[in-house]
């Protein structure tokens, strides 16, 4: 009766978040380096390839690359174990505060990261007083090693959480056969727990290093131009009107991206397929410690607090003190939201709306993505999965790029471009948010319904969407925070009326506003740990899972 | 309430397990159990019933209609999982409720038919409780009202005792069959467990490897086993070889039927199986007797012991309130006796 | 009886999220709408246009608000975040479909590239005649920018912390001597940025030109202690927050600003670079353009009348912190503590317009060599 007619109808649904995201990314994506391709043919893409700047420039984002991972899986993994073993109170916002740093907009970050990192920083005063010294003895912010850390304070929280998400999993039965059975400590590691979360371990790295293979603002500022990555390179093109290089160079580092983009894609789905955190993971108590142990810790603690949380205290200081009057003042929180031609006000209102708009799309484009998983056409899940998180992988200039000369410009319109550029930026996450729930669904629950009499609208909205609301609403919160967070696009395309909070920072750091930049950078951090402090509220599974 | 009609069933899964061909008449209002061992194919029959599976071949019909292209939640049905799968972001009254909801009932009819069946079902107290807050025996009693909700035709029961203790279970299928009688509806159930669908049903289907080996009351099935599978499955029936025998040779024989058999194998005369349960086989000294085996285990059960002889390479199971001839345990085994059949309690398979 | 809950209408949920929407999208949509009406005029600047001045709020409508008055638009100033190269970018990206009418701020450097010429349109004003011609001639000869302003770019340092009496070898900053000073110098980088690239354009000149050694020298020998964030914001930041940082490349204005916001004599001075007995600066000249296909031409050429009259002018001074492109102007009294064309020889005379733009990818690149070496 209906069967034939319903069989097209999920096609249908899920076919259109696909020509969404294929009209956003693939097509502006590839307009632009087709057009740089075929139409300058000034620039031969072959010299561009081969010449000294590129291989310098390619070297050393690789370099970069790969010391980052491994600055972040070493100062990270110790930090994973800690998370799971030990139970301590207020967990659940340590875990909220770590998710901070990933979605924080990195123009904030390089701001409060100089700030005490950087020569006259806090550590730097600090040296310069226990020395004696009147001139900068410490600078690590500038130059690879700036680099390196200011990518590591990215993404050890990512690894954290991932790796002790999936060391929760780790029944303890496991580990104590392996005690009984006469195996030592390093056996133990080597043979059960290293193997256990290699996957997980695995996954962080490569997100990792898609992170910093791409990253933009912290090589711009922290470079001072002697280190160029590709990015630095196609931003410079695009900058030049050089289409013709600028393509060339993206052509290089889309390859690598998706490379690694879909190592990532298969590793993590090997992941995901483990239930969720085992109740008989072993767990310690802070006072079981030794005292040794205890010391080890707070060493361990105390680097990491001040790489991690360091710079979001920086920045939140720089919203209350004036460095020229060296005074303090709330002068900067009242800009935020006065409504001045310079006022706070206008971007505040604009970065809410427009990251509310992102997310409901987000949602709405996520939960069909995250069905067709559960369809056994062959190809439909595999292509879905890897258009969702193709933005994770492509440089940011060049899609802003492109959705600006392929979208906005010859359609005029400017605050939906910027909206869907938000989307797309929160889409991965939300989805693979919605995904692990919609897999997790219980499908007897699904029966009983149908059995029960519900059609297929009613069994949607009043067994599936309830069962999902967590998932949801986990993905939701996480497409918000990297949403109001978003600026290649918007600062490209941006008119004034429509500009972010995370735009208008920019602005303020250029007039010398810096109280101001300080006080929208720290209303920027609160509405994501808000967010973030709800998802923990609401959810059940923890973040590591989800990612 | 249904008259139900599996004609030639057949399913075959991708990795080779096929289930049929299955052809069972169940009568309107009465309680149909299916037994067999795990992967016998009860669970792929029931759901071929409920519509979650197609069949490959045969039909399934309700009332004499073909309903192979009708969808599960239009052929009024309801089922009891045996993971219960209650709604978790509802309560009680809301679970009850969803089927006659769905249907577009108004409140108050919605209300005074949860209201009767918490009544029936005895869990009147709990329609405010979260789904958390609930024990199992009180979940299955809520799956039940709720499976109830909209008077289906067909109640379907998958195995949904199997996670209780053993107390709680024998209440809850009593509960399950007053219930059932009590309605008139008519019901498949599914179980694994012997002395339960022997307690409850009116006529039991037993599976073995995706076929109806024999279907019948349970009287029937216990006193008349058609085949060895049946035989051996239910009671640990004994499956004995013997051949015939001229009446009043030597000892040893069994008579069944005016004929004379003796246990073993003789490769000049025609082999005939037969089967005894175990209750009905009686030990005594092993000069009384007969026929002479070897006890070779024993086995200490709830409410009796369980031996194992061998008789001509054959092993018989043998069920006996006390250790026979005074042995103890320790030195029974190893000890000779002799065995023989109540009368009438054998009967040959063919 | 208890109370048994119903089931909620799922129209209802459905029914809000669509409202909320729609609101979301409608309340936008007005935003954005009612900018555009009346007819607007649009002009497309740096982030820094104007904003120096004692009251960055109100100087758009102090300095435009007359024009608005006299022709009934609404002029829109819109500051983009970027530098003036960032500029031409954005309107070669809206080349097929422009949106703005007017640019500011594309200086005698930029003018050189092809691509600004291709998103400009040549227009010869009524008022040009009160624009120095000298100005025009460094600038544009083909008129597709008329000046505006204009400065010197030069080194600047705080007196209290670097003075002649304290080192006296900076009294005649060469560039030997600004080698040795390399890790207390911030300069910009010359891709991003109009001073960096003025700064990159002194050097060249004055090693080619003056000294005949290869330019690429210098840059080596500084490499490793030298600053150059991205742009002038950056680069001021590191200056003013690092007491090692003594040097900045920046406006020979600066010290004006200081004197005029803190008081004279004004802490800031200005360091030309010195070769043989000669100071010498890069003059920067910024010029106002017609964007080609512009929505409103006739009301944009009006505008570019507008801003080359004193009724403009008179504001650069104090509001921009440049030299206005008019000389009729008085300036207010502080620009005595500026550095004056007069004072220093202009090295754009060194480095003919056509050899740079010649040679200027050429030059970039190879920066980038040594930079990255």
């Amino acid at each position: 009766m209906n069967n034939k007619r319903w069989k097209f109808f999920p096609i249908l649904v899920i076919s259109i978040p696909l020509l969404l995201l294929i009209g956003f990314i693939v097509y502006p994506v590839v307009y632009v380096i087709l057009r740089g391709l075929l139409l300058e043919l000034d620039t031969n893409p072959f010299e561009v390839l081969t010449s000294v700047l590129t291989y310098r420039a390619f070297t050393f984002n690789i370099v970069e690359t790969l010391l980052s991972v491994g600055l972040t899986v070493l100062l990270g993994l110790p930090g994973a174990f800690l998370f799971s073993k030990i139970k301590f109170r207020g967990k659940g916002i340590v875990q909220a505060l770590l998710i901070v740093p990933f979605i924080l907009p990195p123009i904030v970050v390089v701001v409060g990261f100089i700030r005490v990192f950087g020569s006259n920083g806090w550590l730097d005063s600090i040296a310069m007083q226990m020395l004696g010294s009147s001139t900068s003895i410490i600078d690590l912010s500038s130059g690879l090693v700036g680099i390196v850390l200011a990518h590591a304070f990215y993404n050890i929280p990512l690894v954290i959480l991932m790796v002790s998400a999936s060391l929760n999993q780790l029944d303890s039965e496991l580990e104590e056969s392996a005690e009984i059975l006469g195996a030592t400590t390093f056996q133990k590691y080597r043979r059960i727990i290293l193997p256990h979360i290699l996957p997980s371990l695995l996954v962080a790295s490569l997100l990792t290093a898609l992170f910093c293979f791409v990253s933009f603002p912290i090589v711009l500022t922290l470079g001072e131009s002697r280190y160029k990555t590709l990015e630095i390179m196609i931003y410079d093109s695009f900058l030049a009107v050089d289409y013709g290089r600028a393509s060339a160079i993206a052509m290089v580092q889309i390859i690598i991206t998706l490379m690694i983009a879909y190592s990532y894609f298969r590793i993590s789905k090997k992941v995901t397929q483990e239930g969720s955190s085992s109740p008989f993971s072993k767990k310690v108590s802070l006072g079981e410690l030794t005292l040794k142990t205890k010391a080890v810790l707070l060493f361990y603690f105390s680097i990491l607090i001040v790489l991690v949380a360091g710079p979001i205290i920086a920045i939140i200081q720089a919203a209350f003190y004036n460095p020229y009057s060296h005074e303090y003042t709330l002068s900067g929180i009242e800009n935020v939201f006065s409504s001045g031609t310079m006022g706070g006000l206008t971007p505040l209102i604009n970065s809410i709306v427009y990251a509310s708009l992102a997310t409901i799309l987000a949602v709405l484009l996520a939960i069909p993505l995250a069905y067709s998983r559960r369809y056994r056409f062959s190809w439909i899940p595999e292509v879905s999965t890897m258009l969702v998180l193709l933005p994770l992988g492509i440089s940011s200039i060049t899609l802003a790029y492109g959705l600006m000369i392929a979208i906005a410009v010859p359609l005029e319109i400017i605050w939906p471009v910027i909206v869907i550029a938000q989307t797309l930026i929160g889409l991965p996450f939300c989805a693979k948010s919605i995904e692990s729930s919609v897999m997790k669904m219980d499908e007897a629950l699904l029966e009983q319904a149908d059995i029960l009499g519900a059609s297929r609208m009613q069994r949607l909205l009043y067994v599936e969407l309830p069962l999902l609301t967590p998932g949801i609403v986990v993905g939701a919160v996480f497409a918000f925070a990297m949403a109001i967070g978003e600026m290649s696009a918007t600062l490209f395309i941006a008119h004034p009326q429509n500009y972010t909070l995370a735009v208008v920072i920019y602005t303020y750091l250029s007039a010398r506003r810096f109280v101001d930049a300080g006080a929208a950078a720290l209303i920027l951090v609160i509405a994501c740990v808000l967010s973030f402090i709800i998802i923990d509220r609401l959810s059940e599974s923890s973040f590591g899972e989800v990612i | 309430m249904v008259q139900l009609e599996l004609v030639n069933l057949k399913r075959i899964f991708p990795d080779g397990t096929r289930v049929g061909p299955i052809s069972l008449l169940i009568d309107d209002g009465e309680f149909m159990t299916l037994l067999g061992p795990s992967g016998s194919g009860k669970t792929t029959t029931l759901r071929m019933i409920a519509g979650f599976i197609e069949p490959g071949e045969g039909s399934v019909k309700f009332d004499g209609q073909d309903v192979n292209s009708v969808l599960p939640r239009d052929r009024n049905i309801g089922m009891v999982f045996q993971s219960i799968a209650l709604f978790p972001n509802m309560n009680v009254f809301q679970n009850i409720a969803f089927g006659p909801e769905m249907d577009g009932w108004g409140h108050g009819q919605v209300v005074s038919r949860v209201e009767e069946l918490a009544d029936l079902l005895g869990i009147r107290t709990l329609l405010m409780r979260k789904i958390t807050e609930i024990s199992g025996g009180e979940g299955q009693r809520v799956a039940l009202a709720r499976a109830l909700a909209r008077a289906p035709g067909l109640l379907l029961l998958d195995e949904p005792l199997s996670a209780l203790d053993p107390h709680l279970r024998v209440r809850l299928q009593r509960e399950i069959r007053r219930i059932q009688k009590e309605l008139g509806i008519t019901t498949i159930y599914v179980t694994h467990n012997q002395d339960e669908a022997f307690s409850i049903s009116d006529r039991i289907a037993i599976l073995d490897d995706g076929v109806i080996k024999q279907v019948g009351t349970p009287g029937d099935i216990y006193s008349n086993p058609a085949n060895a599978f049946v035989a051996s499955f239910i009671g640990d029936g004994n499956v004995i070889t013997c051949f015939e025998v001229d009446s009043q040779s030597n000892g040893s024989t069994i008579i069944v039927e005016n004929k004379s058999y003796r246990i073993g194998i003789d490769s000049s005369k025609p082999l005939v199986k037969i089967t005894v349960k175990p209750e009905d086989v009686r030990i005594s000294d092993a000069t009384s007797g007969t026929m002479v085996g070897t006890i070779e285990s024993i086995v200490r059960l709830v409410r009796n012991w369980e031996l194992g002889i061998i008789i001509e390479g054959q092993r018989i199971i043998a069920l006996s309130e006390v250790i026979p001839n005074g042995f103890t345990e320790s030195e029974v085994v190893g000890q000779q006796v002799s065995i023989s059949f109540e009368e009438d309690s054998v009967r040959i398979l063919t | 009886m208890a109370k048994y809950p119903r089931r909620r209408n799922p129209r209802m949920i459905i029914s809000i999220v669509v409202i909320t929407i729609t609101i979301l999208v409608a309340s936008v949509s007005i935003m954005n709408f009612y900018q555009s009406e009346p007819l607007t005029l649009k002009i497309y600047t740096y982030d820094s246009f104007l904003i120096w001045g004692p009251d960055p709020e109100g100087i758009d409508e102090i300095v435009f608000g007359p024009f608005e008055r006299r022709y009934n638009v609404n002029v829109s100033i819109e500051r983009l975040q970027t530098d003036a190269t960032g500029i031409i970018t954005r309107l070669a990206a809206e080349s097929s479909n422009p949106v703005a009418d007017v640019v500011i701020g594309i200086d005698n450097i930029l003018i050189l590239k092809e691509i600004t010429k291709s998103v400009l349109e040549p227009y010869i004003s009524l008022n040009l005649n009160q624009i120095n011609s000298t100005l025009v001639d460094y600038l544009d000869p083909e008129h597709y920018v008329t000046p505006i302003d204009f400065g010197l770019v030069t080194l600047i340092h705080s007196l209290s912390s670097i003075n002649s009496t304290s080192n006296p070898d900076i009294q005649n900053m060469t560039l030997d001597t600004l080698a040795e000073y390399a890790d207390a110098l911030v300069t910009e980088n010359p891709h991003l940025s109009s001073p960096g690239l003025a700064f990159l354009l002194s050097e060249i000149a004055i090693s080619e030109k003056l000294l005949h050694q290869d330019w690429e020298d210098w840059w080596v020998t500084v490499n490793a202690d030298i600053s150059v964030p991205p742009g002038w914001t950056e680069a001021w930041s590191v200056w003013y927050e690092s007491p090692s940082r003594l040097f900045l490349n920046s406006y020979g204005t600066d010290p004006a600003y200081s004197a005029y916001f803190y008081g004279a004599p004004p802490d800031t001075a200005a360091l030309p670079l010195h070769h043989n007995g000669t100071d010498y600066a890069w003059m920067q000249v910024e010029g106002i353009g017609l964007v080609k296909n512009s929505p409103n031409p006739d009301i944009a050429r009006l505008f570019i009348d507008y801003c080359l009259s004193e009724e403009v002018q008179q504001y650069i001074g104090v509001n921009q912190w440049m030299l206005p492109a008019n000389p009729s102007v008085n300036l207010d009294p502080v620009f005595e503590f500026a550095l004056h064309p007069e004072e220093v020889t202009i090295l754009n005379s060194l480095l003919p317009q056509t050899e740079i733009a010649a040679n200027l990818d050429l030059w970039l690149d190879q920066w980038d060599l040594i930079r990255t070496g």
